[in-house]
């Protein structure tokens, strides 16, 4: 006899455990299937950058929204989660960099977000340990840091002391549509009988979709990071660079966390998690480069994940045409982390009300539908969120039971 | 390892219970951690030997064997050898232990000794009645340190493991177990064994942590040119 559920989330991510949380605080009892355990992919190996500057202008309202939900999420998960908003310096070492800086940030602005541009005297007087190589910086202020692992954590506890189910070490093999509509959803242990499910499956997110017949232009790109030795504390902003080639930030334990990129990730990625013998040593060499004073740091451990990057590297969310009660929240391009909160809220939304509070049509699946990526066909997410036959509308649903 | 360890744990319960001083055995090794808390509540340092051992001023790297001195930790030690648990039991000098807490040390001691040899069942295939028992010598043991590098006790590890994270990595995440600077090579069996006994698993079925290089510290200057 197969289970039933009122929501079956697919991945026990952030996202998962995020949307599990909006739905088990209204009172729905999702259930959320991770293959391996709670926050075993992406966000289990990420750096923890919660920020704002330099995303695509379309995750902007949800970005800075996010920023305001961070601030007070300890308090709502009842965890610390080592947040840390002390700013964002995204540093610039040659004139073309800071030209192109110069009119992202008139950009950002004009979406809203508060951020300025520094010369090399004001970053020194904010970070004073950046090396020679940095004319000038973009700063936004409310940009910080999170420990990863324990927001994942948080979420997932409070989503389980609210109800939700969750189901770890068991892999999703299918999703059985009856009429086109999702009906169940088939694990390699056991059968949920549930008419929504959520797509929050991160780099898996293709896959899943494949099971509906729907597909996404994804593709996994390969991303590796190491950790330093604890050290003093030097300094607490987020750090990144002009074109994105490294990132990086010191915990709040001691360590350096830093990250970077070569350029080739996207080739690269084969089965399991490998490392690269050339990767480590080129963000080694970035970190020495803009920050002379950690040379003799030891680095601890290396790893690497692997990054969902879409076509046009925004996510895919909300409900589908094709595939009534298939939900997508994935695809985040390697800068979903920030966003967590606010997604988990805003699909919250949409299946509990049909709607969401801030809009999502931006990132509606049918942008794909001709091929290329394009504005969405759907009407401020209308088509695909609204009509009754494609949102079942839990709200009402509770009440009528 | 002939060693007594000081550990913050035990500075702050010396200071909890209004104690302006603190006995450390000569050649102990105190923490990091524990050092700061000393040196912050500015605590006197009596040494338990005649010659200078201060906190401040003992090496962590450098591993000095005791004098002869039968202390209940080092009867834990040669009783159990260096695979099984109770070696971590921190006990800050002998004198501080009641008759009846080394009774019971010797008995926990001995018990594993013969679980070890398979004289005796496993806690695990024991039935119902003695879960029990096991579990109140287990709850006894969940202030020990399985993670030396970040001070992570026993009891950290298993609440982990009871509110769902079943790998070393997971736990890892949530504990920080086995993210200090040895990266897991001290305590990560140590984690395996508790999974182990708590999901009534076998030890060989529990996989480790991702092998992660450098195998060694390496500084960002050398690892740069590699």
């Amino acid at each position: 006899m197969p289970e039933k559920a009122d929501v079956v989330i697919i991945g026990g991510g952030v996202m998962g455990c995020a949307i599990a949380y909006n739905l088990a605080r209204e009172g729905l009892k999702p259930v959320v299937i991770e293959k391996s355990d709670i926050g075993g992919e992406a966000s289990g190996a990420n750096g923890g950058g919660v920020r704002q500057s330099a995303r695509n202008l379309k995750e902007m309202p949800l970005a800075i929204e996010s920023i305001q939900i961070y601030g007070q999420l300890h308090e709502e998960l009842g965890m610390d989660l080592e947040y840390v908003r002390e700013g964002n310096l995204r540093l610039c070492t040659s004139e073309e960099e800071l030209d192109t800086m110069r009119k992202s940030v008139e950009n950002q602005k004009a979406a809203n977000l508060e951020l300025e541009m520094l010369d090399r005297k004001q970053v020194l007087s904010i970070n004073p340990h950046i090396g020679n190589k940095v004319i000038g910086a973009s700063f936004c202020l409310t940009d910080g840091h999170v420990n990863p692992f324990l927001v994942t954590y948080a979420f997932f506890q409070k989503a389980k002391n609210l109800g939700a189910r969750i189901v770890t070490h068991e892999e999703v093999k299918d999703i059985r549509l009856q009429k086109n509509k999702v009906s169940a959803v088939i694990t390699d242990k056991q059968t949920f009988e549930t008419d929504l499910v959520v797509n929050a499956a991160g780099v898996a997110g293709r896959k899943v979709a494949n099971m509906v017949g729907l597909d996404l232009p994804m593709r996994p790109v390969f991303s590796e990071a190491m950790i330093t030795e604890p050290y003093p504390p030097l300094f607490k902003q987020m750090i990144g660079h002009a074109k994105g080639l490294f990132y990086g930030r010191q915990t709040v334990h001691g360590p350096f966390f830093w990250g970077g990129f070569v350029g080739t990730e996207q080739f690269i990625h084969r089965e399991g998690k490998p490392l690269f013998h050339f990767i480590g040593p080129t963000i080694s060499n970035m970190v020495i480069d803009f920050f002379p004073i950690l040379k003799d740091v030891n680095v601890i451990r290396t790893w690497s994940g692997l990054i969902a990057q879409i076509s046009d590297a925004i996510p895919v969310l909300g409900y589908t045409e094709e595939v009534p009660g298939f939900v997508f929240a994935t695809g985040f391009s390697g800068h979903g982390f920030g966003l967590a909160p606010v997604i988990g809220r805003l699909i919250g939304e949409l299946i509990m009300d049909c709607q969401t509070s801030i809009p999502i049509s931006d990132f509606c699946f049918g942008r794909f539908s001709k091929g290329g990526d394009q504005e969405c066909a759907c009407q401020g997410n209308a088509v695909c969120s609204t009509v009754t036959a494609v949102c079942p509308n839990k709200r009402e649903w509770l009440k009528s039971i | 390892m002939q060693c007594v360890f000081i550990f913050a744990q035990q500075v702050e319960k010396i200071i909890a219970a209004g104690k302006r001083d603190i006995e450390i055995p000569e050649g102990a090794r105190v923490s990091a951690a524990a050092a700061d808390l000393i040196k912050h509540h500015k605590l006197k340092i009596k040494t338990a030997a005649a010659k200078s051992a201060t906190a401040t001023n003992v090496p962590q790297t450098e591993t000095r064997p005791l004098p002869e001195q039968p202390t209940p930790s080092q009867d834990t030690q040669a009783g159990t050898s260096a695979k099984t648990a109770p070696v971590d039991k921190p006990t800050a000098s002998g004198d501080e232990i009641s008759d009846e807490e080394l009774e019971a040390l010797v008995d926990r001691v001995i018990e594993r000794f013969k679980q070890i040899k398979g004289i005796a069942p496993t806690p695990s295939k024991q039935k119902q009645g003695a879960v029990d028992e096991s579990q109140r010598s287990a709850a006894d043991d969940d202030d020990m340190i399985i993670c030396r590098c970040e001070e992570i006790t026993k009891g950290e590890i298993k609440t982990a493991i009871r509110n769902g994270m079943q790998t070393v990595n997971g736990i890892k995440r949530i504990t920080r177990a086995g993210m200090g600077l040895c990266q897991g090579q001290t305590c990560q069996r140590l984690v395996i064994r508790i999974i182990a006994e708590e999901l009534r698993q076998s030890v060989a079925d529990i996989e480790p942590t991702t092998a992660r290089g450098p195998v060694r510290p390496l500084s960002l200057a050398v690892f740069a040119n590699s």
